[in-house]
């Protein structure tokens, strides 16, 4: 899926990471809802077990398709199993997958654009040309072209999901980088004889460093999309293991009689998604100083 | 933007479509795994057989020879043979072609009219509930999976309500739902952008000046701020056609609709990687075509912008 989210817009004046919040980047309610239930989010699918009684992989053919009760609060699917249960230990696969793709796409990304924008000349040249060609394919395209090579499963969908991401940091850090050269302090450690590794690494990187998270935040979202997309196709996460996207797949055949099924992981996902969406709104809002 | 400019941006079009093709070898080729032993590992096929269609495919050949003939036949517009269907797979691809644009323009109609409307009204009423309301609408269209929103319609408009076919091909009936899907997601997109720009264009001088000689404000709306409000507007609809692109495949998949989403999908699973890289390189084409023509429809919308 092409991101569907603007980038963030250069900072004017480099502040360091570790300053103190922008004084006007007032503390909005939504976000820190979306904060509080992603936190809740996490706790869960790490403390599943402590939650439900049940085993997300347990069959148990006698509950088939039971709807949702005290006892299976979200039902049960085709196989019985406990939708609640599978939601929950399902979350850890599809959050993992959000947060390690990001990873994946975002230190390379970020080390391509440091260099493109840094040494200019020759390595801008070739790296403007890949993040242009990669940036040709929509990325969920690009995500499946790699599943293609690599072969269905969920470690492959992972970097399937972070290479398709590169370009988009690539890009970013390097307009970033190449308004940061031109400041006093990198002339300065310029001067002084500091190398190049030390400017990029020690200088120039953590006063990016704001850009780069907010679109990474905003990432998590649309890996999460894209990576339960790839397994509702049937190219990620395969059964039994309780993905959400893999079981709005199983469950989507019996929409007409048991949508309970399809229904609970459509939400987890979506409401996991929205509350990325919102913190990433709200960094993009707190660290840009022309919103606020 | 004059013809030499647009002629400059073809050369460098043609030089990421080149790159493209070369992504697409590499992905395929380089990356671990033995094309021909993937293909065939479903049939449980001997050494030899794996063998034989390495040899068919070519893919005995040292790779820069076989980076040169993948080169050579797309230039002749030959993009090999299905594995799966035994066709060449230009033919397979171009029997599913128009199921998958019909989709896309649907989709990107409906996006582009409810996503202007959404944002106009949230522009106009800003700072209200109502702009409260409709943001808040886009955030969560955004977050919606399209393979959801896609289920969720069929339960309620085929399974409860009857109205509208649930899957399949046919006439317009069939049509609606997998475009509502896809453009619905695609909507809350156009919406935030084309709430932001107008908002901007109604702060300029030209609407005070409209305001001061006494306009009626849905004159002021129409005749002067949206015509400059929804030039931007018109870069975002370049994206999000990749994103309908990517989503068709989502979506055909959902409603089991023919496409060239549904056949990429397939030939993944089929591993029928010739239709893969064929299905991919057209993505790629139409996805850098309308970019440059999104571009080159800016600087005729937009005289301020030049590019030379």
């Amino acid at each position: 899926m092409t991101r569907r989210y603007p980038i963030p817009t250069r900072r004017t004046t480099p502040r360091h990471i570790y300053a103190p919040p922008p004084r006007r980047a007032r503390a909005n309610a939504a976000a820190i809802a979306a904060m509080a239930w992603l936190a809740l989010l996490a706790v869960a699918a790490l403390a599943a077990p402590l939650l439900t009684p049940y085993d997300p992989l347990q069959m148990s053919p006698s509950e088939q398709f039971l709807p949702p009760s005290a006892k299976h609060l979200l039902g049960t699917d085709l196989f019985g199993r406990d939708v609640a249960a599978r939601i929950l230990y399902g979350g850890r696969i599809s959050l993992g997958i959000g947060l390690v793709a990001v990873l994946f796409a975002a230190l390379p990304g970020t080390a391509l654009g440091l260099i493109a924008g840094y040494y200019g000349r020759w390595p801008d040249r070739l790296i403007g040309w890949l993040v242009d060609v990669m940036l040709s394919f929509p990325s969920i395209l690009l995500a499946m072209t790699i599943v293609a090579a690599l072969g269905p499963g969920t470690a492959n969908v992972v970097v399937a999901v972070g290479i398709a991401g590169i370009a988009t940091y690539t890009r970013l850090v390097r307009g970033q980088v190449l308004s940061a050269r031109r400041q006093p302090y990198v002339r300065a450690a310029v001067t002084v004889g500091a190398r190049d590794l030390r400017i990029l690494l020690r200088h120039i990187l953590p006063n990016v460093f704001g850009p780069i998270v907010v679109l990474a935040t905003l990432d998590v979202g649309w890996a999460i999309l894209t990576a339960s997309a790839l397994s509702f196709l049937g190219l990620g996460a395969q059964p039994p293991a309780a993905e959400w996207g893999a079981m709005l797949n199983e469950g989507r055949a019996y929409l007409r009689n048991a949508p309970w099924v399809t229904v609970a992981p459509g939400m987890a996902i979506a409401l996991a998604v929205l509350a990325v969406n919102l913190v990433g709104d709200y960094l993009r809002d707190a660290l840009d100083p022309r919103r606020r | 933007m004059t013809l030499r400019t647009i002629g400059q941006r073809l050369v460098v079009a043609i030089t990421v479509l080149w790159g493209v093709a070369t992504l697409v070898f590499v992905i395929l080729r380089l990356l671990p795994g033995d094309p021909a032993a993937l293909m065939l590992s479903e049939a449980g096929a001997s050494a030899e057989e794996i063998a034989q269609l390495r040899a068919d495919l070519g893919l005995d050949q040292p790779l820069i020879v076989q980076y040169g003939q993948y080169l050579l036949d797309l230039a002749h517009g030959d993009l090999g043979t299905s594995l799966y269907a035994h066709r060449p797979v230009v033919t397979v691809i171009a029997e599913q072609l128009p199921s998958t644009i019909g989709l896309a323009l649907a989709a990107m109609l409906i996006a582009t009219v409810l996503g202007a409307a959404l944002g106009i009204v949230a522009a106009v009423k800003a700072g209200t509930w109502i702009d409260s309301a409709a943001t808040t609408l886009s955030v969560t269209g955004v977050s919606v999976p399209i393979f959801w929103s896609g289920l969720l319609l069929i339960w309620l408009f085929s399974l409860r309500l009857g109205w509208l076919p649930a899957t399949g091909q046919g006439g317009l009936d069939h049509l609606i739902l997998p475009a509502l899907a896809l453009g619905l997601a695609s909507s809350a997109a156009i919406a935030r952008l084309v709430r932001a720009s107008l908002l901007d264009v109604l702060d300029q001088d030209f609407v005070r000046t409209a305001r001061a000689k006494g306009l009626r404000e849905g004159m002021i709306l129409f005749r002067h701020a949206l015509k400059n409000a929804l030039i931007p507007v018109v870069t975002i609809i370049g994206l999000q056609f990749g994103f309908l692109l990517g989503g068709t495949v989502v979506t055909e998949t959902v409603f089991s609709r023919q496409g060239i989403g549904r056949l990429l999908v397939n030939s993944i699973l089929w591993k029928d990687l010739p239709v893969v890289q064929g299905a991919v390189l057209l993505a790629g084409l139409v996805y850098t075509v309308v970019n440059i023509a999104v571009d080159v429809a800016y600087a005729f919308l937009d005289p301020r912008i030049r590019y030379d």
